[in-house]
């Protein structure tokens, strides 16, 4: 057999690759007009860990609305994934695609913040398609140049670190060390609570900024002890330089008081960690889980996916994606500029409050012209003039049985 | 109507980035395909070129220093010197060694420099990189700006062509042939081998840095994400080495293609079910895996191999 690559193999092997593409738009004349919905998730790179059930929970709020009756009477509402591989050029080029080809009247993404920031500046903004991101946590997205078409259902970190600020102050801590992890995350939570704690009076003795995952950070910490703090706040992520710094601190005797937030929360660290140590210590976090709408999406989400109800993030790309459709569905089209109009009238108060699988009757009062508000399963979702959410934070500290409990 | 409107939007963003590849790519055919520097850096190259234009051209934030909001023609020149300046310095202390020895230098240092524009927040906000980045003629709107754009980025593109293709032809594109060949035969002819080297290194790194801009103002944001060695050092050697090693056309056709590849397979997603998503992404890693696999082993010069000319 010939194996040589000729002109006429060539093509054919062109050819064979365009066949899917020539067949979606095909297929897509035949099924009628769907309503497109985006879900700009980072399929693979570095958090492509978190991403299936995050999926999964945009999938089930499509898979809820077309089950109920679809949307804009009767259409069916046809969700895209994009892959933006958690990067700022993957974002930007999976967004084109969304918003060119899929003619998307919303997006649900991005999750990495510099992906968020490239697809909605970049792509979404000038094409005047609103996005929803459920886990871009970045301060700077707030000051975002997007007329007013970037939202997210998450608070910012700098929300956080007040929150964290104010109850460390409140516990009566003076006098603090800090180390972060060198991300996104890590410099936007530890300069919020630096600023904040700070003008209320308190000192960081000292700070540092980690690199994740490395074997030792004792020179680190011994550095950390000089001035006599009463605690140390760590920003890192319990998986990565956080256990190890939690560790080490214990074992040198360096620390014994610890102030951490949202990424520090997780059980497989008490495990190994241990409670008893970590007595005098505690946690901050968005608190959304006490509500009835929480419990609402928590029982269909345990029957519609495989995945673990503790998977963040999944909750709020849920809401995106519903706040999405209800927009459409209130604007009674899925013109890209009706839908931007929309967001902040069904997610806001007042309204008769629309909770997680309550679609059908969001349907009927939008029918029977009533003012909705969507109360999502991470929140109540009151977007504020910069498209954030305040976001409510809840205080936690260890219990018996390695678990995490919140005392406010 | 609408159809064909979404498809033309999208063939305009990849003719962009397929072209700002494409000048990243003459770059790399300058250092590797003619003159045979092994440089698997480029993604530092690239990195400086795009925070270089970023911090010149992005107004003022508290974030980091810049604010200057110039010009995107001085962005983009501004770029292109401080991506010549690094490769001047880089290429004088790599330069001296050979072969893989080189390529493991040049990774080192580019990693280096890609350490420093993420961890120097007072320079490039760290992490969390910087936005707003200005996009020239994005005043014009929809689809006249993307337009724009894409002639800029093609004129450009077209010049560097034109002026590579006169500078291998001359004289001194033979001498570059000659050191890739024989480094010794060429010195004994009397010929100022390291200084040529020098020379090939930086211009090659200049259009690598200039491409690296041009990508940050098309995506109006750069962060440490955007200079990930998989999306510039990797993918720019697959296009080269597809495209055809030691040929600018091949070079730039190769770009064209990859990113065509590497882009537009996504829209079979499309097409499959939900439970299949999560596995395409992967499959698109592989299928560039697989396309390299095969010219490598059918036609290991590339789609447009180099040419040999023979001088009389």
């Amino acid at each position: 057999m010939n194996l040589k690559i000729t002109k006429k193999k060539f093509t054919a092997l062109i050819l064979l690759f365009l066949l899917p593409l020539a067949s979606m738009a095909a297929s897509k004349k035949s099924k009628g007009p769907t309503v497109n919905l985006g879900a700009l998730l980072a399929l693979t790179g570095p958090i492509e860990g978190m991403v299936p059930p995050i999926l999964d929970s945009v999938n089930m709020a499509a898979s809820e609305i077309n089950k109920n009756g679809g949307i804009l009477g009767g259409r069916e509402l046809k969700l895209t994934v994009g892959d933006s591989k958690c990067s700022a050029q993957g974002g930007a080029d999976a967004a084109k695609k969304l918003v060119n080809i899929n003619k998307v009247s919303g997006i649900v993404g991005a999750l990495c913040s510099g992906a968020s920031t490239a697809a909605a500046s970049g792509v979404a903004v000038p094409a005047g398609v609103p996005m929803i991101s459920p886990a871009s946590t970045a301060p700077t997205l707030t000051n975002l140049k997007d007329n007013d078409l970037f939202y997210r259902v998450i608070p910012s970190d700098a929300y956080q670190g007040l929150y964290l600020a104010n109850l460390v102050l409140k516990k009566g801590i003076k006098k603090v060390s800090m180390t972060f992890v060198n991300n996104d995350y890590g410099i936007g939570l530890a300069k919020s609570f630096r600023d904040n704690y700070k003008k209320a009076g308190g000192t960081i003795v000292a700070e540092s900024k980690h690199e994740d995952k490395k074997a030792s950070y004792r020179s680190e910490l011994a550095t950390l002890r000089k001035g006599g703090p009463e605690a140390l706040v760590l920003i890192a992520y319990s998986e990565g330089s956080g256990q190890t710094i939690m560790r080490q601190a214990l074992e040198n005797k360096f620390f014994n008081r610890f102030v951490g937030a949202d990424g520090m929360i997780s059980e497989k660290l008490l495990k190994r960690i241990g409670v008893k140590q970590l007595k005098s210590s505690f946690f901050s976090r968005p608190v959304a889980s006490k509500t009835r709408a929480a419990t609402k999406w928590e029982k269909n989400f345990g029957q519609f996916s495989k995945h673990k109800l503790k998977s963040i993030f999944a909750r709020e790309a849920y809401d995106a994606a519903m706040i999405l459709a209800l927009a459409i569905q209130k604007g009674g089209s899925d013109d890209r500029a009706t839908v931007k109009a929309n967001i902040r009238a069904v997610s806001k108060a007042p309204g008769e409050i629309i909770e997680p699988g309550e679609w059908k009757k969001a349907v009927e009062l939008i029918a029977a012209g009533k003012d909705i508000n969507y109360n999502g399963a991470a929140g109540d979702h009151e977007l504020d003039k910069n498209g954030d959410v305040p976001g409510v934070f809840g205080e936690f500290v260890v219990q018996m049985g390695n678990s995490f409990k919140q005392v406010k | 109507m609408d159809i064909l409107y979404g498809w033309m939007m999208y063939g305009l963003s990849l003719l962009t980035v397929g072209g700002i590849y494409g000048i990243i790519v003459l770059g790399l055919n300058l250092q590797w395909g003619i003159t045979g520097l092994f440089n698997i850096g480029i993604a530092g190259f690239f990195a400086v070129g795009a925070y270089s234009t970023a911090i010149l051209t992005s107004p003022a934030t508290e974030n980091h220093v810049g604010g200057f909001e110039l010009p995107v023609a001085i962005g983009l020149l501004g770029s292109m010197f401080f991506s010549g300046i690094m490769a001047f310095i880089i290429g004088k202390i790599c330069l001296r060694l050979r072969g893989d020895y080189l390529a493991i230098a040049t990774i080192g240092l580019a990693e280096i420099l890609r350490l420093i524009l993420k961890n120097e927040v007072w320079l490039t906000s760290g992490p969390r990189g910087i936005p707003g980045i200005p996009r020239p003629f994005e005043e014009l709107g929809q689809p006249w700006a993307e337009i724009a754009f894409l002639l800029i980025v093609l004129t450009i593109l077209f010049i560097i062509y034109l002026a590579l293709q006169r500078a291998i032809h001359s004289p001194w594109g033979r001498v570059m042939r000659a050191i890739r060949e024989n480094e010794k035969a060429a010195a004994s002819t009397g010929k100022d081998v390291d200084g040529l080297r020098l020379e090939a290194f930086v211009i090659g790194s200049i259009f690598m840095g200039l491409g690296g801009a041009l990508l940050s103002h098309s995506m109006k944001f750069v962060g440490p994400s955007a200079s990930d060695p998989l999306v510039t050092t990797f993918l720019a050697w697959v296009m080269l080495t597809i495209g055809g090693s030691g040929n600018n056309k091949g070079a730039v056709i190769g770009a064209f293609i990859i990113w065509t590849v590497w882009s537009a397979s996504e829209l079979l997603s499309g097409v499959l079910s939900f439970k299949w998503m999560n596995q395409l992404s992967y499959f698109r890693v592989f299928l560039i895996g697989f396309i390299l696999q095969i010219i490598l082993q059918k036609k290991p010069e590339g789609i447009i191999p180099e040419k040999v000319y023979q001088h009389k």
